[in-house]
């Protein structure tokens, strides 16, 4: 999998470019980090996840200057805003009168491949439909430990949550996952 | 792999896990490669800030917070000096009370060339004429162009007047001496001036001030030009009234080498 070296190594060189405001710099971090930051926010059920993606990488390109640490504390850091913004959007969502759906959220990234883009969202669909049926306080352990690659202690500082409860989410998470897929293998 | 941690740990790394937990490994892997799609079109602000039309970090204009307090530092910094300066002057001018103008003259003797003289100690005359002298020759050291000088090594024929008028006296900058019987200064009290440095002064003799005591200065005399010298002359041999005066041989010329 691509996602455990995201930089190819250069990390620190990236970072140093883009504090200067070096535009290739920019473009290599929002490259890097935004599918899977973007594949978060679609699973977590966000109605614009493309529009929130830009949101949160201006939040993090803003703010370059105030980051000090490696690539791993840095993906923690690009996940705790996107989480934040995620619960800005919830909010928001919580006082419209018509919520969409979850599961008609649709990807609308690769519409010039009509085949890819209909299984991702197949993909993402059923991902999707299992990780609705977790509270929404595993969902969000789960999602940042699988797909965000986040340690327990990134996860405690995103969240606002202690390690001991996050790796009690993560428990009860994993269990509950492990019972609807036992289910989903035993119906088909 | 026993504990719930561990098999987290094996889930999220990619590692080998107990065959009850395959699919949930292979669901760990599906959900990791959401993230292995293409990045999304940057919208908005983000547009802007990746094409480099705009600046990714901007210089914030100065508030108006901002501009108040510099205003207001402004206007503190004047008065403190327009304070300062009016400070200065009525030291200069003897109208403080003594401490007050001790400190202010030590401060300005300190901070700036100016040498203001310690006038708090001298009564001032009663007519207004002489008044205004001293006001005007309160500042500057190096009045004293009109004074004759004594013959050498001794000490100038001056202060004969000075005693008449009580506290009048030698400038209590010019000599760190202790008075004597025949000197009828007060005890100093100003603040020795710090370029005088101390010298033998003739004990039968109160030591030479640098400017003249008031009521034998005429008030036209007051402006004279400043000269170089603050003090007379030292005297080289020191007389002790009552004391034979011990002469020196003339010292032996040596005989020219051929």
């Amino acid at each position: 999998m691509g996602q455990r070296d995201r930089f190819d190594g250069r990390f620190d060189s990236i970072l140093f470019d883009a504090r200067h405001g070096e535009p290739r710099a920019l473009e290599e971090i929002f490259e890097a980090l935004s599918p899977v930051v973007v594949g978060y926010l679609r699973v977590q059920g966000c109605e614009e996840p493309e529009d929130l993606t830009s949101e949160v990488f201006v939040g993090v390109l803003r703010n370059l200057g105030s980051f000090d640490g490696d690539e791993q504390a840095f993906r923690s850091w690009v996940f705790t805003i996107a989480q934040r913004r995620l619960m800005d959007e919830r909010r928001r969502r919580a006082r419209r009168p018509t919520p969409a759906p979850l599961s008609e959220v649709r990807d609308p990234v690769a519409r010039d491949n009509v085949e890819a883009s209909v299984d991702r969202n197949l993909e993402v669909d059923r991902i999707r439909a299992m990780a609705a049926e977790l509270p929404p306080d595993q969902r969000d352990v789960i999602l940042l430990r699988l797909l965000g690659r986040l340690t327990i202690h990134d996860i405690a500082r995103a969240l606002g949550k202690t390690q001991g409860g996050v790796k009690a989410l993560q428990r009860r998470g994993l269990h509950t996952l492990g019972r609807m897929l036992e289910r989903e293998g035993t119906s088909r | 792999m026993t504990t719930p941690d561990e098999l987290a740990d094996a889930l999220v790394e990619g590692g080998e896990v107990p065959p009850p937990f395959a699919s949930l490994a292979a669901f760990a892997r599906r959900v990791e490669a959401l993230g292995d799609g293409p990045a999304p079109a940057p919208t908005g602000e983000l547009a802007e800030l990746l094409a480099g039309r705009v600046p990714l970090f901007p210089v914030p204009p100065p508030t108006s917070l901002t501009r108040a307090r510099l205003r207001l530092a402004v206007r503190v910094g004047a008065g403190v000096a327009v304070g300062a300066v009016a400070l200065a002057g009525a030291a200069a001018a003897n109208v403080l009370p003594e401490p007050v103008s001790d400190a202010v003259r030590h401060v300005v003797e300190e901070v700036t060339p100016f040498d203001l003289e310690d006038d708090a100690h001298t009564p001032h005359p009663i007519d207004d004429d002489h008044r205004a002298t001293t006001s005007t020759t309160s500042v500057g050291s190096a009045g004293t162009t009109t004074l004759p000088d004594g013959p050498e090594g001794t000490s100038p024929d001056l202060p004969t007047t000075a005693p008449s008028v009580p506290g009048i006296g030698p400038s209590t900058s010019a000599s760190p001496d202790p008075p004597t019987s025949t000197q009828q200064t007060p005890p100093e009290q100003g603040i020795p001036h710090p370029t005088s440095p101390p010298h033998p002064t003739d004990p039968t003799h109160p030591p030479t001030p640098t400017r003249p005591p008031h009521p034998t200065q005429p008030p036209h005399t007051t402006r004279s030009v400043p000269t170089t010298r603050l003090h007379p002359p030292y005297p080289t041999k020191p007389q002790v009234s009552g004391l034979p005066e011990v002469t020196h041989p003339p010292y032996p010329t040596l005989p020219a080498e051929r």
